[in-house]
């Protein structure tokens, strides 16, 4: 049997099929993921590319409206730039960004989580204390200081270049304590089975006991943990951009897309705020349903009926 | 015959909070190669922690307080725990009670059956640790091998989980199997079948095995010598047949008695009468002097030492006079 058939026997593609909101999950997300992906070959225009951009094309309202224009599906921003491209090439940002703060935290995690919990004693002491600790005031507040501290030492100007590794970076530090946790806590409830026991009896190091007996047992919490991580993360990244503490306006995410389009609400562009807003909550969604959907399988005890 | 191990005055106390117990008092015993040794005793009689103080393994608080334990010539209480771990699963494996909880249920056969020989043997190759490992299953007599070796545990049944547990303890060709109650949570012609395996496999590679058990019918099907614990203590030592036909110490005598094949139909089943004391309170002298019919003054103050009964079987006992 090959992996595919063994996939197509498997429980959770039995699940998946028989779950609509799953199936409509996933394809969302896979059509969002695709276009973000391709983003230079699906795009109308290149945001990036100042040569496309013109000041004159400011606040075209989308093609619906009265003042719509053809070349511009969902209109133009206060700088003239294409919405859809600029959407397009901003959501590719944001997912960059939510899974390598994702990868971040997960490994960080998973490696503290593991070996904490699998040692225990001091170790274990001192890193879930220094995750109570960091668990105590908010990522915000993290990224606020470095962000600060960074843009003294590399200046204003040169802040935009290394955005997106510093948004990765602040937000893989400041949530690899859940991971850790969701860890930690299956490790303890692993450590104490008889095959641990066994495979120490058979005089297998402690490091090959917890990467090859003990962490695939922990997996599926993590792959859950994962999904609602990336939702997070992909939301953690907006909220900065927002505050502009983020991505610069010259590349923005959709969190700083959100917030360029902020002072234009009032004066009827609703439309550079709204759009990508609701892209950021479909991109999200999806990610949690499907969390939610993965959860459901991997944890058969909450079965819901 | 040369000796492959040894157990010298073996105490093993565990350090509790109110205080410290002693789980052996003084266990000694010996194995031949390729000698198979039954370790019978009721529940808490340190059956257990004896088996595992030697591959050194007792969990906390417990440790050996005095004592030695000889494996061809190495004293494994006193090497290193690097040391230690390299004998164990290599040349002592360890094969334990419940076949469903000691495999690890998200993995293949075959990714554990390799890991447990990449663990010992790192530059082995994968097609070589696989051909060990089909060799392995065939010895255990697991059907069409090639198939089982990519199946998950969950996909077999409990006697051949127990087989397969076997392969895996026979993977590195070990000189020495240490079986706990291997055969307790599988049905009786299961059992029997699992008994026999071990016996055949002890005899065609040659290996030493101590047989860890509360079972006399088993004992006496597998082994050749048996030592009988009670209370931390060997208290009988001696030739399975000869300590079954004709067991030496009181406490042995009562278990024989209590076997049902002991008594007719209908009949009331023998016991010995009272508990065995807890490891807090053994009483002074000899352990088994409050439960013993023959119980002398000798017995409450001095604790008596093995020596030869009226048939050549060690006994702990003062019925026997005492021998320098």
């Amino acid at each position: 049997m090959n992996r595919l058939e063994k996939f197509q026997d498997s429980y959770l593609w039995y699940a998946f099929k028989r779950d609509k909101i799953a199936i409509a999950s996933l394809v969302v997300l896979l059509l969002l993921v695709i276009a973000a992906t391709f983003a230079p070959l699906i795009a109308p225009y290149n945001p990036y590319d100042p040569e496309m951009i013109d000041i004159m094309n400011s606040e075209i309202p989308p093609v619906w409206e009265a003042e719509g224009d053809q070349a511009f599906l969902l209109g133009t921003d206060s700088q003239g730039r294409d919405m859809l491209s600029t959407m397009i090439y901003g959501m590719r940002i944001s997912i960059i960004i939510g899974l390598g703060a994702v990868a971040l935290q997960a490994v960080l995690g998973v490696v503290i989580g593991l070996f904490a919990g699998y040692h225990g004693g001091r170790l274990d002491a001192f890193f879930m204390r220094a995750a109570d600790v960091q668990l105590s005031f908010s990522y915000l507040m993290v990224a606020i200081f470095m962000s600060a501290i960074l843009q003294a030492v590399v200046g204003v100007s040169r802040f935009g270049e290394i955005a997106i590794p510093f948004l990765i970076l602040v937000i893989g530090l400041s949530q690899w304590p859940q991971y850790a946790r969701t860890v930690r806590a299956s490790v303890l409830a692993e450590r104490k089975k008889e095959y641990v026991e066994a495979a120490r009896v058979a005089g297998f190091t402690s490091k090959r006991i917890i990467l090859s007996q003990i962490f695939p047992n922990t997996l599926s919490p993590i792959l859950v943990l994962s999904t609602i991580q990336v939702a997070n993360a992909v939301m953690s990244e907006a909220a900065l951009s927002f505050l502009g503490l983020g991505m610069p306006i010259d590349r923005p995410s959709l969190g700083s897309l959100i917030n360029s389009g902020f002072e234009f609400i009032f004066s009827g562009a609703w439309w550079i705020t709204a759009l990508p807003g609701l892209l950021l909550v479909i991109l999200v969604l999806s990610i949690n349903m499907l969390g939610d959907f993965l959860r459901d399988v991997f944890n058969p005890k909450l079965y819901k009926g | 015959m040369e000796k492959l191990l040894e157990v010298k005055d073996l105490v093993i106390k565990f350090a509790l909070r109110s205080g410290e117990v002693t789980a052996t008092n003084g266990v000694s015993f010996s194995l031949e190669k390729g000698e198979r040794l039954g370790l019978v005793g009721e529940s808490g009689a340190g059956k257990s922690v004896t088996g595992f103080s030697i591959i050194n393994l007792i969990s906390k608080p417990g440790y050996i307080a005095a004592g030695q334990v000889d494996f061809l010539g190495v004293d494994l209480a006193k090497i290193s725990n690097e040391e230690m771990r390299r004998i164990r699963g290599n040349r002592i494996s360890m094969i334990f009670q419940d076949p469903m909880m000691t495999l690890n249920p998200v993995l293949t056969i075959g990714t554990q059956m390799t890991e447990t020989l990449h663990q010992h043997n790192p530059r082995m190759g994968r097609e070589e640790s696989r051909r060990v490992a089909l060799d392995k299953l065939r010895k255990v007599h697991i059907p069409s091998p090639e198939k089982r070796l990519d199946q998950y545990p969950h996909e077999f049944s409990g006697g051949m989980r127990q087989r397969i547990i076997i392969a895996i303890a026979l993977l590195t060709d070990p000189e020495l199997i240490i079986a706990d109650e291997p055969t307790t949570a599988l049905d009786v012609t299961i059992q029997a079948e699992i008994m026999e395996l071990l016996t055949e496999l002890c005899e065609t590679e040659g290996m030493g095995l101590i047989l860890i058990t509360h079972d006399l019918a088993v004992v006496a099907q597998v082994t050749q010598n048996i030592a009988v614990m009670y209370a931390g203590c060997v208290v009988e030592k001696g030739p399975t047949a000869r300590v079954i036909a004709e067991p030496q110490h009181p406490y042995t005598q009562g278990l024989i008695a209590a076997l049902p094949q002991s008594r007719g139909h209908g009949e009331r089943l023998n016991q010995i009468p009272g508990m065995m004391p807890t490891l807090k309170d053994i009483p002074p002298g000899c352990a088994f002097n409050p439960r013993c019919p023959y119980v002398m003054a000798i017995c409450k103050q001095q604790t008596p030492r093995l020596r030869p009964g009226n048939n050549g079987n060690l006994a702990a006992c003062h019925l026997y006079p005492d021998v320098k």
